[in-house]
C-alpha cells in the first residue's frame, strides 16, 4: 500500500474496505466518477504490479 | 507537483490499459471484477465468448485475492476483548469499592445492627434493622448498576455472554462513529482552501478533542497500543486545530496542517482503523447468536 500515493490510497481503501459508492469517493476526493473509476485502477495496477513476482513465485 | 496533477500525466503517460486489439482494456477487466465497469453488459458478454479474456479475468481475480488479503495486513484492528478486559478491570474495581464500603459502614461507632429477636427491641428497631439489612446491599447495588450504566455507554456488558464470545459493542461503534466525525474533518482540512469558513474547524476540533481522550484512555486500559497510538496521534492535529485563534487560519496555517496531516498518513490510518472497526463489528455480529442488550 505504500507505493500507492495518498489519493489512490484512499479511494482504494473507501471502495473496497469501506464499501463506499464511486459516488461517495467522489465527493469526498472532489472527483469525477470517472476520475475515482481511474485512481482505483490505478492503485490496483500499481498492486499488481508489485504483485506480480511474489504471484510466479507461488505458482 | 500536486498529486492529481502528477496523477494525471501519468494516466496520460502510461494509459488506462489500453485494450489489445478485440480484447478488453485492462480497465475494462479490473472494472468489471471490482463492480465498478461503466459498460458491465459488455464485458459480460465479451467475457463469455472470449477465452482468452476469460483467462485473463481468472488471473485477475487471483492477484486481486492477493491484493484483499495483504491489503488488510498492518491495519490497527480495533480489539473486541478490548471491552471485555476494561470491563473485568472496572468490575473488579466496583467490587472491591463496595466491599471496603461496607467494611467501613461496619465499623462506624454506634450501636451494631443485630438481630431484632435477640436484641428484644420494639417494632420501630426491628423496622430499623430490617431497613438497613435490607437497603445497605440494595444500595450498594444501585451505585454498581448505576455505575455500570455510565460506563455501559462505553463498555458492552458481558453479563449473560460468554467471556471469550465478542459481540458488537457498543464501544467499538462509537469509536468508529468518533473516527468518521474525525475523518470528515481531516478530509475537510486536507481538501480545504483557505477562508473565512475554516473557523468551523475549531469548534468541531475541540469536541473531537475531548471525545478522542475518552477512547484513548479506554485503548490504554485495555493495552491497545494500535488504537491507542493512533488516537494519540489524531489527537495531536485536533488540539492543533482546536487551539488555533479563528484569525489565524490562514494559508500559511493551512498549508502546515495539511503538510502534518498527509506527512503523517493520519487521514489514510484513520480511514483504515474505521474500516476495521467496522469490519471487526460486522464480524463479532455474524459469530454472534441474536441476543437483546446488555
Amino acid at each position: 500500500m505504500e507505493l500507492l500515493s495518498p489519493t489512490e490510497r484512499t479511494a482504494f481503501v473507501l471502495r473496497h474496505q469501506q464499501g463506499m459508492s464511486i459516488r461517495e469517493i467522489g465527493a469526498v476526493l472532489e472527483s469525477s466518477d470517472n476520475a475515482v473509476k481511474n485512481t482505483i485502477f490505478r492503485a490496483v495496477r500499481k498492486l499488481r504490479e508489485r504483485l506480480q513476482p511474489l504471484a510466479t513465485e507461488a505458482r | 507537483m500536486s498529486d492529481r496533477i502528477r496523477e494525471q500525466v501519468e494516466d496520460d503517460r502510461v494509459g488506462l490499459g489500453e485494450a489489445p486489439a478485440g480484447h478488453l482494456s485492462e480497465r475494462q477487466l479490473v472494472l468489471s471484477r471490482l463492480g465498478d465497469a461503466d459498460d458491465r453488459q459488455v464485458v459480460a458478454e465479451h467475457l463469455q465468448e472470449c477465452e482468452r479474456c476469460q483467462e485473463r479475468a481468472l488471473g485477475l481475480d487471483r492477484q486481486l485475492e492477493w491484493i484483499a488479503t495483504i491489503s488488510s495486513e498492518g491495519i490497527p484492528e480495533v480489539d473486541v476483548g478490548l471491552q471485555d478486559r476494561i470491563w473485568q478491570r472496572q468490575r473488579s474495581n466496583l467490587l472491591q469499592r463496595g466491599i471496603v464500603a461496607r467494611a467501613a459502614n461496619s465499623n462506624r461507632p454506634g450501636p451494631r445492627p443485630t438481630p431484632p429477636l435477640s436484641r428484644g427491641g420494639g417494632r420501630g428497631r426491628q423496622l430499623d434493622w430490617l431497613r438497613r439489612r435490607t437497603l445497605m446491599p440494595l444500595a450498594a447495588a444501585a451505585a454498581v448498576v448505576a455505575v455500570a450504566f455510565v460506563l455501559g455507554w462505553l463498555l458492552p456488558s458481558p453479563i449473560g455472554r460468554p467471556a471469550d464470545e465478542g459481540g458488537p459493542s457498543v464501544l467499538l461503534q462509537t469509536v468508529a462513529a468518533h473516527l468518521d466525525r474525525s475523518q470528515v474533518v481531516l478530509a475537510e482540512l486536507v481538501n480545504g482552501v483557505p477562508d473565512k469558513s475554516l473557523n468551523r474547524f475549531v469548534d468541531r476540533a475541540a469536541e473531537l478533542v475531548a471525545d478522542n481522550r475518552v477512547y484513548r484512555q479506554s485503548a490504554r486500559l485495555g493495552q491497545h497500543q494500535a488504537l491507542e497510538k493512533l488516537l494519540g496521534e489524531l489527537e495531536l492535529v485536533l488540539l492543533e486545530v482546536a487551539r488555533m485563534p479563528p484569525a489565524a487560519m490562514g494559508p500559511s496555517r493551512l498549508a502546515w496542517l495539511q503538510q502534518r496531516i498527509e506527512s503523517g498518513d493520519l487521514l489514510f490510518k484513520v480511514r483504515v482503523a474505521r474500516a476495521g472497526a467496522d469490519r471487526q463489528t460486522v464480524g463479532a455480529a455474524g459469530a454472534r447468536a441474536p441476543t437483546g442488550p446488555m
